[in-house]
């Protein structure tokens, strides 16, 4: 332990440490408290699933199951972990902001969703393991949907406001261990809470029927990755990744509550304390290329099988997901770079993602690119990455919602260097 | 550095959660939801009707008094006496030395344009003078339908005519034009000779009601015209007379009105339901108010009659049922629909329009248990409305969501009902009447049409 004798960096550890536990208290909060989306599509299944591939890989469509660097915490395949560098100790933050635009048969409305990405520190345990904790947003919940119905059986209309607000957090404490030169393994262990809360009102006349229904989640699940990395020719370097998650169920509870404004009564309120939720089988893999450690090319896909899954012991009539990326990664700094371009990282990539909603007939898809810039910071001290993505999600085919979207995401990363005895003050 | 970083970390966090997005209201997305609550509409409850009769309605005080004779195709004839009870007023006594001579007497009263039945008959109206002593009961203090009074068989006026009850001063006035019987010059000349003696019973309102009492208007036995209805604080007896005055030396003309009592004028309402059973409404044995005769037995009708104080009753005898349609049933709408059997409705003759109506909680024995609240906790009321420019099968409708919730909430008694009367006193003491159909094979029987919403 030599930077105890160190009382200048220990002093400034105190400090970086208590501003972490503030974010992170604040961050936790925000997650629970706000709503993530506005996407009628989130009425679905979870919620909306998070994007893949946070901070540096929104830049390149989330292609990160063969991307390793030494300032990448990577949470989608922990074995990546084992990339950073020994002396640095790295804390991510994010932020997102979103702008949608919502179009059905003519009809569109513009939403907008600023929300927290996610917040993971990470540093190298050993010289073999690296390690990470994270907290990233699973699925986000946010919609509000009117609709004018005729009652069965009667010419009267009535109206029905579905709400949903909430979402589910990931906890993840992710390992990344190299097993040999070549292959490295990642586990990540993660404890998935919030709850996703659903509204129902029915109005007719001044009589209305409230249905609140609450899945809280409670639970721990987890999944393992690999990389082997193996060079080719002088200059190239292939990576191959994977990951794999079994089908797990989640522990959950569940409360469901009518109430009638005319009785002025609760019909029902039930609370299913011990039930659960199931993540799905997920595999995936990753191949990438990299050039003189400058340029990285990648190509990833990602498997959910998300038809098998269960919601309190019904079917979650979800589809399997296919996610399809390509990116880049190019370091234009070769280590002598003066210019500010040429300090900069370039990102690059695009996905096409089958989604896990089936409407109907329509299969709710999306598909994107994305660039983004890795801008470092004076005395490297940090980096700041910043991403753009622009997409669509879902179709104005019978009568569904096609979602029209321009993402801004920017991380700060900040780099505080450990286990380095300096000579001199 | 690094606590500028933190700072600006902490800000950017604390910003983006006060920054959250308040929610919008779209329409987006409708076609998407598979939904989780259903809601329908079921009208098919059975609904049991009868008809029943309450002891007395109260027709006193009500502002008016009734008086006709009109024979139902329904409920069979209706006949409605008043009595009145006719004030001294003021001291009259005239001059012995002036000399007094008798014009006329006359009744004069003024219609509260409400009438019931057909004003193209001619009917009648006479005049006698009561002979029982006039007083409310201490324990009531009020007269009711059934009550009647002794009157002397001698008609003091009589009248017969076609009525124009809504008649007015003149056209667009505001006030009715007045309605006159001549009386019996015989009274006249008594009562002026009264007050030129120095006691006689003008002098004195004890002496004046021993010889005076009041008077009835009682409708020809025969009619079948309409019920009229008067105002009882402008109702007179009127009595004109001359003064030969002895410095001018012409007559002068004058008058002087005795005033009937507003409390205590009531209708006696005499209904004959014998020839019922005849008309297919064997309403013959409604005699009790514990009887309740089923709507299979009167033609499949169910009736309400003010005056006479016949109501409608009903049961709903498997509504619990309803809580039984599927999950955590909530009731969003219950209305009740009444419709008055075709034709019975007439604008000119028997007009429903704008008569409101009440409902009541009832039990086996008949009684008003309590009146059924709206969804703010008062008394529910309807007011009937129709367009007769085209008339269209309209039902007189009762908002019963607050009651049916009740019902599904906390259960009902085994003979519990509802009863269905008309709202204001003085609605309630004329002869308005509803003949509801309950026909199980009509579009328009009673039904009870309930909206809910139940978990899929």
């Amino acid at each position: 332990m030599p930077y105890r004798n160190n009382k200048l960096f220990s002093v400034s550890m105190k400090n970086l440490y208590l501003s972490m536990l503030l974010v992170l208290v604040s961050g936790v909060h925000v997650c629970i408290a706000q709503n993530n989306t506005s996407s009628p599509y989130s009425r679905y299944g979870l919620g909306e699933l998070n994007p893949v591939g946070v901070g540096q890989a929104s830049g390149f469509g989330g292609t990160s199951l063969s991307f390793r660097n030494r300032n990448y915490l990577s949470v989608d395949n922990p074995a990546g972990l084992t990339a950073i560098d020994s002396l640095k100790f790295i804390f991510n933050i994010g932020v997102s902001s979103k702008v949608s635009n919502l179009n059905q048969s003519g009809d569109s409305d513009v939403l907008y969703d600023n929300n927290l990405s996610h917040i993971s520190l990470g540093f190298r345990v050993s010289p073999r393991i690296a390690s990470a904790v994270s907290l990233i947003p699973y699925t986000s919940v946010g919609y509000n949907i009117s609709t004018l119905e005729k009652v069965n059986g009667s010419t009267d209309y009535f109206q029905r406001i579905l709400s949903g607000s909430g979402g589910l957090n990931q906890f993840v404490i992710s390992n990344g261990i190299t097993l040999s030169k070549n292959l490295h393994l990642g586990i990540n262990a993660i404890y998935l809470f919030g709850n996703n809360t659903a509204n129902e009102t029915i109005t007719l006349g001044n009589t209305y029927n409230i249905t609140v229904e609450k899945l809280i989640s409670k639970g721990i699940y987890g999944n393992i990755g690999l990389q082997y990395q193996q060079a080719v020719t002088k200059d190239w370097e292939v990576t191959i990744g994977a990951k794999f998650q079994p089908k797990i169920q989640v522990a959950a509870k569940k409360s469901e509550n009518v109430s009638n404004s005319g009785a002025g009564n609760v019909i029902d309120d039930n609370t299913l304390n011990k039930g659960s939720f199931d993540v799905p089988m997920t595999y995936g893999f990753g191949l990438g290329f990299t050039k003189n450690k400058q340029l990285w090319l990648g190509a990833d896909y990602l498997h959910e099988k998300w038809s098998d899954t269960k919601i309190f012991k019904k079917s979650s009539a979800l589809v399997d997901r296919d996610r399809f990326s390509v990116g880049m990664n190019y370091m234009a700094n070769d280590g002598y770079a003066t210019k500010f371009l040429k300090k900069l990282t370039y990102r690059f990539g695009a996905f096409y993602d089958t989604g896990y909603i089936m409407n109907g007939v329509d299969r709710i898809k999306s598909k994107g690119v994305s660039f983004g810039f890795g801008i470092p910071m004076a005395q490297r001290k940090g980096e700041i990455n910043l991403s753009f993505e622009f997409g669509q999600m879902g179709t104005t085919d019978n009568n569904n919602i096609r979602e029209d979207y321009g993402k801004l995401t920017i991380e700060m990363s900040l780099f505080e260097t450990w286990f380095l005895k300096r000579k001199y003050q | 550095m690094n606590r500028l970083f933190s700072l600006i970390i902490i800000l950017s966090v604390l910003f983006i959660g006060c920054n959250s997005e308040e929610f919008e209201i779209h329409e987006l997305g409708g076609s998407l939801i598979e939904s989780s609550t259903v809601v329908t509409m079921v009208d098919t409850f059975t609904i049991q009707s009868s008809s029943v009769i309450r002891d007395s309605i109260r027709t006193s005080g009500l502002g008016s008094v009734s008086v006709g004779r009109y024979v139902d195709d329904y409920l069979g004839s209706m006949m409605a006496t008043s009595y009145s009870k006719v004030d001294l007023g003021s001291v009259f006594s005239l001059d012995t030395t002036n000399n007094a001579k008798l014009d006329s007497i006359v009744l004069v009263a003024y219609s509260t344009g409400v009438f019931w039945g057909d004003t193209t008959q001619t009917q009648t109206i006479n005049v006698h003078r009561v002979t029982d002593h006039m007083e409310f009961d201490s324990d009531t203090l009020a007269y009711y339908n059934i009550y009647s009074l002794n009157i002397d068989s001698k008609v003091l006026g009589t009248k017969t005519f076609k009525a124009r009850p809504k008649r007015k001063e003149e056209l667009g006035a505001r006030n009715y034009h007045d309605f006159r019987i001549r009386l019996n010059d015989e009274l006249g000349y008594e009562i002026l000779g009264e007050a030129l003696k120095s006691d006689g019973f003008t002098s004195d309102a004890t002496k004046w009601e021993e010889r005076f009492e009041g008077i009835a208007l009682v409708p020809g036995a025969d009619d079948n015209a309409s019920v009229l209805n008067f105002q009882t604080d402008s109702m007179n007896i009127r009595l004109y007379y001359r003064v030969i005055g002895s410095s001018t030396g012409g007559a002068i003309e004058k008058h002087r009105d005795f005033k009937i009592s507003k409390s205590l004028s009531f209708t006696n309402y005499q209904a004959d339901r014998t020839n019922t059973n005849e008309l297919g409404t064997g309403l013959s044995g409604l005699i009790e108010s514990e009887i309740e005769i089923p709507s299979e037995q009167t033609n499949n009708l169910s009736f309400i009659q003010a005056g006479t104080g016949i109501y409608t009753k009903l049961k709903i005898p498997y509504l619990e049922l309803l809580g039984q349609e599927g999950d955590a049933v909530s009731l969003l709408k219950a209305e009740l629909l009444l419709y008055p059997l075709e034709g019975t409705d007439q604008k000119e003759l028997f007009p429903l329009y704008g008569l409101s109506f009440e409902i009541y909680e009832t039990d086996k024995m008949n009684r008003l248990v309590t009146p059924i609240l709206n969804s703010s906790s008062s008394q529910l009321t309807s007011i009937y409305y129709v367009n007769y420019e085209n008339p269209e099968d309209i039902p007189l409708y009762f908002d019963l969501t607050n009651y049916v919730g009740n019902v599904l909430a906390n259960g009902m008694e085994d003979d519990e009902g509802l009863m269905i009367k008309l709202t204001s006193e003085f609605n309630n003491g004329f002869v308005n009447r509803m003949v509801i159909n309950n026909d199980p094979n009509s579009r328009f029987k009673i039904k009870l049409r309930t909206t809910y919403a139940v978990q899929k």
